[in-house]
């Protein structure tokens, strides 16, 4: 079944039918929708059963709340401090393809979760799981208030493989917050995902991503520093073989004065698995003494897989301090060398350099269990 | 230390003065044009060919161009407000009227007075520079010099007009054959109705004994000048190419679209320079050139080199990708820039490096400075097929921001399909820092002196590439634009 089947057949008795078909009647994104060029095809293009690697289940800490998110059930374990309610969420999106996703959210109505966190003081846990086939979509919106510390642990698990998960989270950080959010995506469904953070005066965003599963797997990450003083800090580890596809497009918008903004984006493609990072910085006008700093660094270990990327900087603003940097390469010879001298093997040389290499995403990770058992994973995933 | 700078750049006349100093180049020489009406259909491309006497592969060749142009849109793509171009209204071709010189000394002598002016060293200059010089005057190639001793080396270099009746085989073999005539919507448009420029053959093991150099300017009023550059260097040979560029001042917006092709076999060399001074339009964006440029470069034989260096400081709008494809096991590509934008100019430059063969290296040195309200954008391509084996890429990247209401933009796509590739990018941007202008005043050296010393020390990676009379120009060049919008 292809994405656009599976969104037919969703459609056959929406709230909406009619705009959501106005929305489908656009089409899916092409490979002339620009950022959507390296994926497009890939997304017309799936019709059979991906690589799913479930991993262990890690030890997650203790959570106050878990919120369960199962196709379009949600749960919401009692917990004090996180009122659940249902949302409207309306709003326009610009018109074109690479919309399309999110706007048919818009148009056939897809129910909204909304949490408001008040207090938190252990951590948060998003479950995000969708046991079927078929297409669905996940719509949620946290509001983080005031002042407030969170924690906040989003797995995507399980999944079908031919489910095609649309996901779209809105996370609003008010003023003072500060949000730390580890994402890890081993789920097997494929996915189009969208996440839109907005940061206040003062805020923080610490996002750690994970990302080892999916045969197809495209997220939108757009970060909005809307206050002074606002700081977003970005860590990403994709880690693809087989014939998975990833692609993140990041967008991290200055628009006051005075925000930073710093990014690390690691990427492993082997086999003939194809990874795509765009990182783009934007510099608003008037977003003055603005500084931030991104960092790609790719590994590409076989001559089938692929990797693309594009750090783009678009600056209107004075007195900005901005660098962004790409590599894309293989294990350093002479390390790979040294650890053989030593009596290291081949393979388990490579191995440990490549674990090593996404290690610096990893450390981020607060909690040492759980970045133990991520750990584990991705060196599982490298010897496979 | 800021009250310090406010006080220096609050009652700096002077600096503002330069700021404002007009575009030296933009004068009209009155000379006799026969041009063409105006519009643009298949009659009008049969007549240009017609004129130039080209034989009828070369008039089908343009006029399969042209139908395929029809077919096209323009590039919507690059960070550019353009406003919207129309193509009937451009004369499409311009010669100065009189029947074309057989020497320099059948010029117009207010031709010769032109490029005088211009500073071009075409006559006793020339001799002096050892600097060997074509000269686009609109559409039409009006004299090249040191043709007996070019000749005497075996290095063809002559007019295009002049190429395709001297020398056809070569041109139709190699024309189109980087640039295809389909290859977008200006080199289309180019292939269709070019009406003249530049042709260089470098024979198998001759290093060409002096630079050449190209001159153009667009004199007569509404019309747009669309030439052409073919340069063939063959094994193991080596040449170093000059191109110079200005228009006179007029209110509308003039048009240039031009296709430069380079070819080198193996080991051979060639070296590409330009300094791009077209009339930059108005301090409220009036007039100015709109400069759409193909440049592209093939290293098809085995350890080959293009280098690629561009000073580009003029035109309204700049839109410019010169391009290397690394077809030939070993083969180096280079590109460095300067692009300068001021007032309202707008520059979308930047360049491709496309690895096929193995081992090929490629390093890309980008410098970009916007002022005013200039908007500057760096977008590059970097590609390594499979077949690519050990490529290797360095990119830099940085951009100078003076001003509030300026941009500054990269957007580099890296593509990598061969795990033994190395490729590495990196890009900064950021004002002129304050410590480095404190510490210049702090020593004496007043602010309009210091902000030139920093900008050619940000630059000084690409001028350094220049041959020396370029770089005296293009540092020259970049002192009149820029000095003094500080503050």
């Amino acid at each position: 079944m292809s994405v656009m089947d599976a969104v037919r057949a969703h459609l056959t008795a929406p709230i909406n039918r009619e705009s959501a078909e106005q929305v489908m009647g656009t089409g899916l994104p092409h490979a002339k929708t620009e950022s959507w060029r390296y994926s497009a095809r890939a997304l017309g293009d799936l019709d059979f059963t991906p690589p799913h690697f479930e991993g262990d289940a890690p030890s997650w800490p203790a959570a106050a709340c878990d919120v369960l998110v199962a196709g379009e059930q949600l749960t919401c374990l009692p917990s004090t401090g996180v009122s659940v309610s249902a949302a409207t969420i309306g709003g326009e999106l610009p018109a074109g393809e690479a919309q399309s996703f999110a706007r048919l959210m818009l148009a056939d109505g897809t129910p909204c979760v909304r949490l408001r966190i008040e207090r938190a003081t252990t951590p948060l846990r998003l479950s995000l799981h969708s046991p079927h086939s078929g297409y669905h979509a996940l719509r949620l919106l946290i509001d983080v208030a005031p002042g407030v510390n969170v924690h906040l642990i989003e797995d995507l698990h399980g999944g079908h493989p031919a489910g095609i998960v649309n996901r779209w989270v809105d996370l609003r950080i008010a003023a003072g917050a500060s949000v730390q959010w580890l994402r890890w995506q081993r789920h097997a469904a494929r996915s189009v995902q969208r996440t839109d953070v907005a940061l206040s005066t003062e805020a923080r965003l610490s996002y750690t991503a994970v990302e080892c599963d999916a045969r197809f797997a495209r997220h939108d990450l757009n970060v909005r520093l809307e206050g002074q003083g606002a700081n977003a800090m970005i860590d990403g580890l994709v880690v693809v073989n087989g014939r998975q596809h990833h692609d993140t497009q990041l967008a991290l918008r200055h628009s006051v004065l005075g925000a930073h903004s710093r990014t690390r984006w690691r990427m492993i493609a082997s086999d003939r698995a194809r990874s795509v990072f765009s990182g783009l910085i934007h510099v608003a006008p008037g977003a003055d003494c603005s500084e931030a700093h991104l960092k790609t660094a790719n590994l590409l270990l076989s001559p089938h897989a692929e990797i693309d990327t594009k750090p783009e900087l678009v600056i209107e603003a004075d007195e900005v301090v901005c660098s962004h940097g790409a590599t894309v390469g293989q294990l350093d010879d002479k390390a790979l060398f040294y650890l053989r001298s030593r009596g290291v093997s081949e393979p388990e040389a490579r191995r440990m350099l490549t674990v090593a290499f996404g290690g610096d995403v990893l450390s981020s990770v607060s909690d040492v269990a759980v970045r133990e058992t991520m750990a584990a994973v991705v060196a599982a995933k490298v010897a496979q | 230390m800021s009250e310090l700078l406010e006080s220096h750049t609050s009652g700096n006349a002077h600096v503002d003065e330069l700021v404002r100093k007009g575009y030296e180049h933009g004068f009209v020489t009155d000379i006799e044009t026969e041009v063409l009406p105006p519009g643009l259909n298949e009659g009008v491309i049969r007549a240009i060919s017609a004129r130039k006497q080209e034989p009828a592969w070369l008039t089908d060749w343009r006029l399969s161009a042209y139908r395929h142009w029809l077919t096209m849109a323009p590039p919507e793509w690059a960070r550019l407000e353009i406003a919207p171009i129309d193509f009937q209204a451009i004369s499409y071709f311009a010669a100065p009227k009189k029947n074309l010189p057989k020497s320099l000394d059948e010029v117009d002598p207010k031709l010769l007075e032109t490029f005088d002016k211009l500073g071009v060293p075409l006559h006793e200059r020339a001799r002096l520079a050892g600097v060997a010089v074509d000269a686009v005057f609109d559409s039409v190639s009006v004299g090249t010099t040191f043709k007996k001793e070019l000749n005497a080396a075996g290095v063809i270099f002559c007019s295009f007009s002049e190429a395709v009746r001297e020398h056809p085989e070569l041109i139709q073999k190699y024309l189109g054959s980087v640039v295809p005539a389909g290859d977008n919507y200006f080199a289309a448009l180019n292939s269709a109705v070019f009406s003249d420029g530049s042709f260089v053959f470098v024979p198998k093991g001759v290093r060409c004994p002096m630079e050449l150099s190209t001159y153009f300017r667009i004199n007569a009023r509404d019309t747009g000048q669309f030439e052409r550059t073919l340069i063939v260097v063959e094994d193991a040979g080596h040449v170093s190419y000059l191109e110079g560029c200005t228009a006179p001042m007029r209110d509308e917006n003039q048009l240039h679209a031009a296709v430069v092709e380079l070819v080198a076999l193996e080991d051979a060399q060639i070296k590409y320079s330009t300094v791009q001074n077209w009339y930059p339009g108005d301090e409220d964006g009036k007039g100015g050139i709109y400069n759409f440029v193909t440049k592209r470069g093939d290293c098809r034989g085995a350890r080959s080199k293009i280098s690629w260096t561009q000073v580009e400081t003029g035109s309204a709008i700049t839109w410019k990708y010169p391009s290397c494809v690394l077809r030939g096991d070993d083969s180096v590509g280079e590109f460095y820039s300067v692009a300068l934008t001021n007032h309202r100019q707008q520059a979308d430059t930047g360049t491709k490096m496309i690895h096929l063969g193995a081992r090929t290296k490629s390093k890309i040195i980008s410098k970009g400075i916007s002022a005013g309200r200039g908007q500057n954008t760096y977008r590059g391509l970097v590609k390594v097929e499979k077949s690519a084996v050990g490529a290797r890429n360095f990119t830099q990247c940085d951009s100078l921001l003076i001003g509030k209401r300026c941009g500054a933009h990269t957007f580099p796509y890296i593509e990598v399909k061969q795990p033994s590739a190395i490729v590495e990018h990196e890009a900064t941007t950021s004002k002129i820092s304050d410590d480095q202008l404190f510490y210049c005043l702090s020593r004496g050296i007043d602010e309009e002196n210091a902000v030139s010393m920093i900008v050619d020390g940000f630059c000084k990676q690409v001028f350094k590439e220049l041959p020396m009379e370029f770089a005296v120009e293009a540092k020259k060049l970049l002192e009149v634009s820029l000095e003094g919008a500080i503050g």
